[in-house]
């Protein structure tokens, strides 16, 4: 099913995000366990066997196999590969190119996700494997002794290609590489951005014990997949639920995107939205959340008046109102490079 | 119902393909067939639906309604039949950055029948350069590269979307030349969508009007001479109102009329000799006086 000339051309168009992404995954885990090894050294030589030495030596392995901001800088990089791969091909003449060859659609598609899973794999993998073996040869080998493969490995590796599934996903339904590109982002930390926005609203309107974000953070932490590489730890219920939630989000993302990329015509390519019938959806989704952002950012100056539903609404108005006006061009524009 | 062309064995085969696009629709139950070793000149205005049939053709357009076959494989339903089918309008554009060899060697791998050693033959032939990068030809060198590798991935069809748009005399003429060649030498068809009607005049076997997304006109152009005649005819007053009615008016400068005739040309010519003209002409016909006379008074040959 894949074809070695679709793999060759994608493949070129996004060497430089692989080659930058597996910059990112080296300074992750490599470059960093090396830093942690000597900072560990300095600790012992420094002062012998301390509190602080003993303390870091048992966080040490959990410290490096956890998330820090380089992860975020990894999950956008996914997110981009992902951009890259279809996006920008829509952006461009590459998409036409690529329909008249005599390939399936299906084939194109697949071709795609299996680049961008194959290079995750391998990069995540290399990158882990080479940390484990750094610790492995030093002297604080011992410290493996708290390594656990499926919340250091398994947890984090089916996240970030779930992520990248979700992008390829949402490439199937936007008609460019930018509108991918937000989306993804917006869809992918959706479940906690729109709690906390339905949040304020039910407590600006009386209902505060209801609906809190903080008591929903551990589910939260499950169902969000950036949270998977962001944060470790957690019973181990809750390691295997963020491992069934990665691989459901993959499956039926990679399910549904070869579905959606067979059906999504090349004459909306440079449209916000490949599918015009998804444009009402977007339009009141994006102005709802934007109003309720109003609401929130407003309800703050009515606080020392007491008027913060007067304010709210006041806020919900002007920046749904400013949201629906941009998101109505937005959902109007064509982005597509007639020399590209 | 197996469309039959004037060529003998039907090899593309456009049955009934109908297109909307919002509210406009592009294609309009277009039906036609272009056999083996042909030219065929698709013709009509700018956004006549012209490009759009061609990229219905090779899958890049899904169309609403109808059937588009290579050799009696539907290429919707069975990609591989491309594999005989070039669409030459932007495939260098697109892939821009690669080098002349990597482009020949992505080729390969993805036709089967991509004949090296004849792609660095007409390289050499052109005088084509190897590049490292394919954007840094001109755009006339572009536009034959795109050939080149087109007839060398050895076809059965190539489809060429306005090929001498914006090139010099001496690089289309080359051009040109160049499909004339491998046409009759083998059994390459060409499907060339175009408004430049007087090079099609020298190329083309069969030509389509398309007006509106809806083909009007189907012409071989050797039996022209046979369906169509031009005149010149100059009147002491003006010209009577029942022949209005049977002639194309293509151009009238005072008494003096420039018109076609079509159908029963016999019968058209006494009638106009009757008329008693100061003057009558036959003038040589173009492709240009069934184009004004079918699609509109705008001249637009260049």
């Amino acid at each position: 099913m894949l074809n070695k000339a679709l793999m060759r051309k994608d493949l070129k168009s996004s060497s430089m995000l692989l080659f930058i992404l597996t910059l990112f995954f080296v300074g992750l885990y490599p470059l960093r366990t090396i830093m942690e090894l000597d900072h560990l050294r300095l600790l012992e030589s420094g002062s012998g066997v301390s509190q602080v030495f003993s303390n870091q030596m048992n966080t040490f392995v959990e410290n490096i196999f956890s998330g820090n901001e380089i992860s975020v800088l990894a999950i956008i990089g996914i997110v981009v590969l992902a951009g890259m791969l279809i996006g920008s091909e829509r952006n461009t003449r590459r998409h036409e190119f690529s329909l008249s060859l005599p390939f399936t659609r299906k084939n194109l598609f697949i071709t795609k996700a299996s680049i961008g899973i194959g290079a995750i794999t391998v990069i995540v993998s290399v990158n882990i494997l080479l940390s484990y073996l750094i610790i492995w040869i030093s002297e604080y080998s011992d410290a493996l002794t708290n390594f656990n493969l499926v919340e250091m490995f398994f947890v984090p590796l089916l996240a970030y290609l779930a992520i990248f599934a979700f992008t390829l996903f949402i490439g199937s339904i936007s008609g460019e590489m930018i509108s991918q590109i937000v989306l993804s982002l917006i869809f992918l930390i959706f479940p906690y951005g729109f709690l906390i926005l339905a949040s304020v609203l039910m407590t600006t309107h009386g209902f505060a014990a209801r609906l809190n974000a903080a008591l929903w953070d551990d589910w939260l932490v499950n169902i969000v997949l950036p949270f998977h590489v962001m944060e470790l730890g957690g019973p181990e219920s809750s390691v295997i639920f963020q491992l069934a939630v990665s691989v459901i989000i993959l499956i039926v993302s990679l399910l549904i995107g070869t579905k959606l990329y067979e059906k999504g015509k090349s004459e909306h390519n440079g449209e916000f939205l490949l599918f015009s019938h998804l444009k009402p959806i977007f339009l009141i989704g994006i102005v709802g959340c934007f109003a309720m952002l109003g609401g929130m950012i407003f309800r703050v100056f009515g606080d020392p008046a007491g008027a913060i539903i007067p304010f709210y609404w006041l806020g919900a108005l002007i920046i749904g109102g400013l949201a629906f006006l941009i998101t109505k061009r937005l959902l109007q524009m064509n982005v597509t490079m007639q020399n590209n | 119902m197996l469309l039959q062309s004037a060529w003998g064995k039907v090899m593309i085969q456009v049955q009934n393909v109908s297109k909307t696009m919002g509210n406009q629709n592009v294609l309009k139950d277009i039906t036609f067939t272009v056999g083996k070793g042909t030219i065929t000149g698709i013709i009509g205005r700018n956004g006549a639906g012209k490009t759009t049939l061609l990229k219905t053709m090779v899958t890049i357009v899904d169309p609403d309604n109808g059937t588009v076959s290579i050799n009696d494989r539907d290429v919707f339903a069975d990609s591989k039949a491309k594999e005989s089918i070039l669409f030459v309008a932007d495939s260098v554009e697109a892939l821009k950055n690669y080098s002349t060899t990597a482009i020949a060697s992505l080729y390969a791998d993805i036709y089967p029948h991509f004949d090296h050693d004849y792609f660095q033959a007409l390289m050499h032939r052109f005088e084509m350069p190897s590049t490292k990068k394919i954007k840094q030809y001109s755009k006339g060198r572009k536009a034959l590269f795109s050939l080149i590798l087109a007839f060398a991935t050895r076809p059965d069809f190539v489809l060429l979307d306005e090929p001498t748009d914006g090139l010099d005399v001496v690089v289309k003429k080359e051009i040109m030349r160049f499909m004339v060649d491998e046409v009759a030498k083998g059994d390459i068809s060409i499907v060339i969508a175009t408004h430049r009607l007087d090079e099609l005049e020298a190329l083309a076997d069969q030509i389509l009007v398309i007006n509106q997304g809806e083909i009007t006109e189907t012409f071989q152009l050797d039996h022209l001479q046979e369906r169509f005649k031009k005149w010149q005819v100059v009147y002491r007053e003006h010209m009577p109102d029942f022949l209005l009615n049977h002639l194309h008016i293509l151009q009238q400068s005072g008494r003096v009329y420039t018109c076609l005739g079509e159908g029963d040309l016999d019968d058209l010519e006494s009638q106009l000799k009757e008329t008693e003209p100061l003057l009558y002409e036959e003038l040589p016909l173009s492709l240009e006086d069934l184009f004004v006379a079918k699609l509109g008074s705008e001249r637009i040959a260049e």
